[in-house]
């Protein structure tokens, strides 16, 4: 028997099995989407009943709220939220690596809250569980590094398409924003888990769409000046929408650490007061969006809706409870567009299609704007609705409220959500940039300042290190940065004793590991003179600095290299 | 393993550092591994399967449920005059239960009651776009199109709506009910002669009873067609002889058709029977026209002119009070031109010692027809006597 390396056994183990495991990734999401579904409309159904007193419906979300806050704060951090974030962060800075108790507790805290009231989606929280499910397979079947994080987005495509029964647009959602490339090599992958899942779901829950869309009619070229009005509109509801979460989100985030585990019972309060008035807003809220296709609501009764349902969500994910904002986006487009539709049908009524229809293209228009995934909005309405009819309409709103969106926030919500948490996301175009990147340039050996060190004795490391600037902290946590000029001012002003945090710089530059030269240089420029290289996952980490004296004396050691090697071939081929 | 070419597990030979043995037993540890875990996890996949199947059965009981709650709770709010909350509660049920068709009817129902016309007959198209042969869908469709005035589309709709699709019992107690609702709506807009083709259908299939036949006969009567109101009326009145009110109908329709002696017959029977009758002028009439009739067959030529004199008499006098109450104009002028010829005539026929056969007869009747119709142009319509004799003349001599 020909012996060979077990590394190739366990290597073609791995290619052998691959298939099993991603068709068992694609039945557990499924039905792990499948029974959260079902657990949030049983918990949902136990906490209200059909017709809840006013008292109920305010205690019920304010106790749960306090309940899942303890369980979130000190049991399961990553499970507060949407899940789409936290699941991208694991495939790209955590090698697709989540904690074994994330997905239960995603679970968990996920259908306490959402079945409590909170104005938030399941699908987002599907996806988390799926991602997660699918890490614990990959480390039970000891699956290479490489192949266990190609898992994620594989299970996030089947999670998605069992909780939205769309499998197409569900592959391309893990493109387009788990990997953020739709050139990945996981396509086959992601398209067969995906199904499977929705096999599953269909076996169980039928084959009923989510929504019952309206037959799509275009009736006339002038309707288009209509749906690109709908996706101006559109945009700025998504703008709207992201502002206003990142607003309170970040203010809720001031608050001190240690309110961190009753701040989900601040918003369980606040969403228990806005149900008594407006009940339509409460929980993942399909069912109003289903009627807005259908043209049941009436304009006025569309437009509270898309301004309940904007407050409701905004308040449930700031506070910090398990939801997603996925099922919110497209119960606003819903109704934006809906609330529009009626309004253009009334004035050109042979001209335009009926509101259900401006409901549908809305539904995109937001999920264009808010998620920033166009592609997959199209897609995802496109399964919906089976019509072709409706992609030239769709596509012009998608694109004016994602390019309405993109001008006014840069950043998509999901990355600024992640940024709020102190994690840095890589973006594909400045990774693919330059082969020069920070971790080669920085220098990994520097002086680091404890905090408590008195400013006078922090002048003497200024003149060892022979540069102007240097970090503050302890164990290489950063703390903040402290300039030659600010320690020589600090003296003359007779603080020479104060601690030398006490005057570091908060704010400043930083840079990360994959970022590029050009990236370096720009933020240098722009900072006091040294960029602090930090993790991704914790931007307080401190992994090296770089200064321009790095840089000059990396590029020079570049140079140096090339010329050397030019010169051997060249002396080499003189030789031959 | 060891480095000397021998195993320090096995104590094997080693080939090219490796030794060949221990690497097939541990590839072989991890297939069984592998093969556990998958078995394990298709079992636990089929388990979770089958509970969650278990499950969402439960769950679509429970939202039945519910969805029925809301449903009972919208009808009651609808059965209290709380239009807006019961349209909430039936939208609730509906979203609960998207494929019942009743509960999609009582919310476009609801909403036609809150006068939100534009989203009930949304839904209600919605809801025809899925059954296009339900005809409770037409018939709501129709409805409210009728509410909103809109005459044409209510008449499609009620026309699907009578030969569409009927579920459930009493299918023919419905469509007849439904054809009433049609002709109603016909003869509310004044569309005659398409309510009495719609009457026509309906007298054919309606149950041959007594009430039945007498709403037709009414709605005949409504649309003109005195004929077969008549008819109806009289079918009506073998089972219910004594019903003053059908009675003083009959007399109408009969009066209409130009059956006097009928008319007299039963309005007489309508007016023994209640203290005040609201047809007595009706009856006045038909009484003069039978009394005054010159044309009538089977009469002496003395009382033929007796009857003339007395027409000429009636219709110069109300000839005269009609001159004196209006100015002189073109119909006035005709008035009084027709008065002198009515003169003349009336002189010459009391003056005559010849009693006038019937052709004589009718020729004088034609001036004291033609006068009366003059009258009426000039002055407005007659009545009592003269109604009589416009009646009479319009009934022997055939103008309208």
């Amino acid at each position: 028997m020909k012996a060979f390396d077990f590394g190739q056994r366990i290597r073609v183990r791995e290619s052998q099995i691959f298939i099993f495991i991603i068709i068992l990734i694609g039945v557990f999401a499924g039905l792990a989407a499948v029974l959260f579904s079902l657990s949030i409309k049983f918990v949902t159904v136990f906490f209200f009943g059909i017709d809840p007193a006013p008292l109920r419906v305010l205690l019920v979300p304010t106790g749960i709220s306090f309940l899942s806050g303890i369980l979130l704060w000190k049991y399961f951090p990553e499970a507060r939220g949407s899940g789409v974030p936290q699941t991208e962060a694991s495939y790209h800075l955590n090698q697709g690596n989540i904690r074994a108790r994330v997905p239960f507790g995603k679970f968990v805290t996920g259908v306490l809250c959402i079945g409590s009231g909170h104005s938030m989606g399941r699908e987002g929280p599907s996806v988390q569980i799926g991602a997660g499910l699918a890490s614990i397979l990959g480390r039970l079947f000891r699956l290479s590094p490489e192949r266990g994080r190609s898992l994620i987005p594989v299970a996030s495509a089947a999670a998605l398409g069992a909780a939205f029964n769309t499998p197409i647009a569900a592959v391309l959602f893990a493109l387009e924003e788990i990997i953020g490339d739709m050139n990945a090599a996981l396509l086959g992958s992601a398209v067969a888990a995906s199904v499977t899942a929705v096999i599953v779901e269909r076996s169980i829950l039928g084959n009923s769409p989510v929504f019952h869309v309206p037959e799509y009619h275009f009736t006339n070229p002038i309707e288009l000046i209509f749906y690109a009005a709908l996706g101006v509109i559109g945009g700025i509801v998504s703008l709207a929408f992201s502002k206003g979460l990142l607003l309170i989100r970040a203010w809720f985030l001031e608050w001190p650490a240690k309110t961190r585990w009753f701040q989900p019972a601040v918003g369980g309060l606040l969403i228990g007061a806005l149900l008594i008035f407006v009940p339509q807003v409460r929980g993942v809220g399909y069912e109003f969006v289903d009627q807005a296709l259908s043209g049941g609501l009436l304009l006025r009764t569309m437009a509270i809706l898309c301004v309940a349902k904007l407050v409701a969500t905004i308040i449930s994910y700031a506070s910090g409870n398990a939801g997603g904002i996925f099922a919110p986006t497209l119960y606003l487009g819903a109704m934006a567009g809906g609330a529009i539709g009626v309004v253009v049908h009334r004035l050109a009524p042979t001209v335009t299609s009926t509101p259900g229809a401006y409901a549908m293209v809305g539904m995109g228009a937001l999920f264009a704007g808010i998620i920033r995934a166009p592609l997959t909005s199209v897609f995802m309405i496109f399964e919906l609705t089976q019509d072709y009819q409706i992609l030239v309409p769709l596509m012009i709103a998608n694109l004016l409220s994602f390019g309405i969106s993109r001008h006014y926030q840069s950043k998509p919500l999901y990355r600024a959500l992640l940024q709020q948490d102190g994690i840095h996301m890589p973006e594909a175009a400045k990774l693919a940039s330059s082969a020069w990147r920070a971790e080669d340039i920085m220098v990994r050996q520097f002086t680091l300042l404890p905090s408590s060190m008195p400013i006078a004795n922090a002048a003497d490391s200024f003149s060892e290190n022979g540069i102007r600037c240097l970090p503050v902290g302890e164990n290489s946590t950063l703390f903040g940065l402290v300039t030659h000029d600010q320690v020589q001012q600090a003296i003359k002003a007779g603080l020479g004793n104060q601690p030398v945090s006490s005057i570091a710089r908060k704010k400043f530059p930083h840079t990360h590991l994959d970022h590029s030269i050009d990236v370096i240089l720009h933020r240098l420029e722009k900072g006091p003179g040294l960029l602090p290289v930090v993790d991704r996952s914790a931007t307080t980490h401190l992994d090296g600095i770089i200064t321009m004296q790095d840089v000059l004396h990396f590029v020079e050691g570049r140079w140096k290299e090339e010329a050397d090697k030019r010169y051997a071939e060249h002396d080499g081929a003189g030789v031959s | 393993m060891d480095v000397n070419g021998v195993c320090r597990a096995c104590g094997g030979p080693l080939s090219r550092g490796v030794c060949p043995t221990c690497n097939d037993q541990e590839a072989s540890r991890e297939i069984h591994r592998d093969i556990i875990l998958l078995t394990v996890l298709t079992l636990l996949a089929i388990g979770l399967f089958v509970g969650t199947r278990w499950m969402a059965n439960s769950e679509r009981r429970l939202e039945q449920r519910e969805a029925n709650a809301w449903y009972v709770r919208g009808s009651q709010e609808l059965r209290s005059g709380q239009v807006e909350p019961a349209i909430e509660s039936y939208r609730r049920a509906l979203g609960l239960d998207r494929n019942n068709r009743g509960f999609a009817l009582s919310l476009a129902g609801a909403l036609a009651a809150g006068h939100h016309l534009a989203e009930a007959n949304e839904a209600l198209l919605r809801l025809r776009e899925s059954d296009p042969e339900d005809a409770e869908i037409d018939l709501a469709l129709a409805r409210l199109n009728a509410s909103s005035g809109d005459i044409n589309d209510a008449v499609h709709y009620y026309q699907n709506a009578l030969y569409g699709r009927w579920t459930g019992s009493q299918i023919d107690a419905r469509r007849t009910e439904v054809r009433f609702d049609l002709i109603h709506l016909l003869l509310e807009h004044n569309e005659r002669s398409r309510a009495i083709s719609e009457l026509l259908i309906l007298a054919a299939d309606a149950p041959p009873n007594s009430d039945s036949r007498v709403s037709i006969a009414r709605l005949f009567l409504q649309a003109g067609d005195a004929k077969n109101a008549l008819k109806y009326f009289e079918e009506s009145l073998h089972t219910q002889p004594h019903d003053a009110q059908l009675l003083e109908e009959a007399g109408r329709a009969a009066f209409d058709v130009g059956e006097y002696a009928k008319a007299q017959r039963f309005l007489s029977a309508a007016e023994k029977r209640v203290d005040k009758s609201d047809s007595a002028e009706l009856l006045a009439a038909t009484r003069t026209i039978l009394d005054a009739d010159p044309l009538a067959p089977h009469m002496s030529k003395a009382e033929r002119k007796d009857r003339l004199l007395l027409s000429f008499d009636e219709a110069l006098k109300r000839a005269s009070a009609c001159i004196g109450q209006q100015p002189t104009n073109q119909t006035t002028s005709e008035v009084t031109s027709l008065s002198g010829a009515a003169e003349n005539a009336r002189a010459e026929l009391k003056k005559s010692r010849t009693l006038p056969d019937s052709d004589a007869a009718r020729s004088e009747f034609e001036i004291v027809f033609r006068l009366e119709e003059a009258v009426n142009a000039a002055c407005g319509e007659a009545t009592g006597v003269n109604l009589g004799l416009v009646l009479l003349g319009r009934r022997h001599l055939g103008a309208q």
